[in-house]
């Protein structure tokens, strides 16, 4: 699971700074100024959802495992950070654009699936390589019945 | 009452209401097979994340459209 995680959150870190860099970009040079901040706002609120939500189930699952009251997932911090953004896009209306924001949204659920998918095919392809190994090691078994023989 | 208030409302009702059971499923079994097998909590982890992300995903965009209609700026 430490792998996973890593692995994961290493790709997604990936990403987002590619995100967040081209929409920096974008809002630096002011051809849609509204357009990247409601983008770089929205996909930001993501990512500290979709982090918060890894770090609780990380936690329940790891207290289950010990045999402790298992925690909550802590949904409403997750609401509350959607609310507070889009009080956000209410408050700065001319500055930030609704569509984007919510759109935006959808990035860090949408990359949790290519990410964690893609890890566990290239998990899949490693394991069917160590699996060759595993025939090797069996026919030295064999070596040594033969021997005892 | 104007009927954009009603609109936001059920947006936000019922899509918190729809997380909430999901989640709740998700999240019971979750816990379920890592108490039943430990050692297979990694494998959990990966496939709930997928799920609970998804199921997440429906909420927050019905909570942030429900409070743009509510205050009518859609």
């Amino acid at each position: 699971m430490k792998q996973l995680i890593a692995w994961s959150s290493r790709m997604i870190l990936i990403v987002s700074a590619i995100y967040v860099s081209t929409f920096g970009l974008i809002w630096f040079f002011r051809p849609a100024r509204a357009l990247a901040s409601g983008a770089l706002l929205g996909g930001l609120i993501s990512l500290y959802n979709i982090f918060h939500l890894a770090l609780r189930l990380r936690i329940a699952g790891l207290r289950a495992r010990s045999g402790l009251r298992p925690a909550g997932l802590h949904s409403i911090i997750r609401i509350l950070t959607v609310v507070f953004g889009t009080l956000l896009v209410y408050r700065f209306r001319a500055r930030i654009d609704y569509h984007s924001f919510v759109l935006s949204l959808l990035f860090g659920y949408l990359l949790l699936v290519p990410v964690i998918s893609f890890y566990y095919l290239r998990k899949g392809s490693t394991k069917s390589s160590d699996e060759g190994r595993d025939t090797l090691g069996s026919d030295s078994e064999s070596e040594v019945s033969r021997n005892d023989v | 009452m104007s009927f954009a208030v009603l609109a936001g409302g059920i947006m936000i009702a019922f899509g918190a209401l729809g997380a909430g059971i999901g989640n709740g499923l998700l999240f019971s079994h979750y816990l379920d097979g890592i108490a039943r097998q430990p050692e297979a909590q990694g494998n959990l982890f990966g496939q709930s994340m997928i799920g609970l992300g998804l199921i997440e995903a429906m909420p927050v965009i019905s909570i942030a459209f429900g409070i743009l209609v509510l205050f009518g700026i859609i």
